[in-house]
């Protein structure tokens, strides 16, 4: 994870979470997967799009992930964030124990 | 960590940890109610903010089988309490001052087409909700704050044994 990914994927923890949930420091590659569950699950507020994309085949690989994410907290920092609006109040609720836990390395 | 965050997870640790043993289970003891949970914990961890996040775990796998205790706080968007806004989403209060898009997107999430309801405990209301890899609990308390605890491996009857029911 290079330094730019960590900024961006603390981006968006921070949306969904709240800020100062995350800094570039402490997130790491199990952040990334709980977010990126998280986005997935999204998908239920928006009904008519994917919020993230899926891998092509099989399960995704941790680093395709984060490169995933990654891209989705460019776009958060940017401030493109309407299409996440509705939702990351519920999707934070319901994903808030994992993402805490993924960050305290419990 | 600066002194004043010691002080502060010392001090939830002090509140959270204080645990004898019931049968098999953990008393436990957080945000001044009483609750257990199963013992031979493999980890446990304290965040020390407003949330006073409260994790046990039980997996050797990190994040996977754990308890966890959560202050839930009304957030700016709700434009209501706490209390207010979960009986609104779990569809207790039909006349609300809740934001209804914050209302209708957590009850798509924890309610709709969920196994969700409500249980009583003494003087409490506990409204639960079943997900797919989560049991999901929303305890309204007497001093007015909600309490919520979750868990990715324990049954209904266990969350049910949380909470002392």
């Amino acid at each position: 994870m290079d330094v730019y990914d960590r900024e961006y994927l603390a981006a968006v923890i921070n949306y969904f979470w709240g800020q100062g949930t995350a800094s570039p420091q402490s997130v790491n590659e199990q952040a990334a997967l709980v977010a990126y569950e998280a986005l997935e699950q999204a998908n239920v507020c928006s009904d008519s799009m994917d919020l993230v994309p899926r891998p092509t085949y099989g399960a995704a690989d941790v680093k395709w992930v984060v490169k995933q994410v990654a891209k989705i907290g460019k776009r958060v920092m940017s401030g493109d964030t309407a299409i996440y609006n509705a939702c990351r109040g519920a999707v934070g609720v319901r994903y808030k124990s994992k993402i805490n836990e993924a960050l305290m390395g419990i | 960590m600066n002194g004043c965050k010691q002080a502060l997870v010392a001090l939830l640790c002090s509140l959270v940890i204080a645990g004898c043993m019931a049968d098999d289970w953990v008393l436990l003891s957080y945000a001044g109610l009483n609750f257990s949970v199963p013992p031979s914990p493999q980890a446990m961890g304290v965040k020390g903010d407003d949330s006073d996040f409260f994790v046990v775990r039980y997996g050797a796998e990190k994040s996977k089988q754990y308890v966890a205790f959560t202050r839930f706080l009304a957030e700016p968007q709700y434009q209501c309490d706490s209390i207010e806004f979960v009986r609104a989403a779990f569809g207790e209060l039909k006349k609300t001052e809740c934001d209804q898009q914050e209302v209708t997107m957590f009850a798509k999430v924890f309610a709709n087409d969920k196994k969700y309801g409500l249980l009583k405990k003494e003087n409490m209301d506990v409204f639960y909700s079943e997900l797919d890899d989560s049991y999901f609990l929303f305890l309204l308390t007497p001093d007015k704050s909600v309490i919520k605890i979750d868990s990715d491996f324990l049954s209904e009857a266990d969350m049910k044994r949380v909470i002392g029911l």
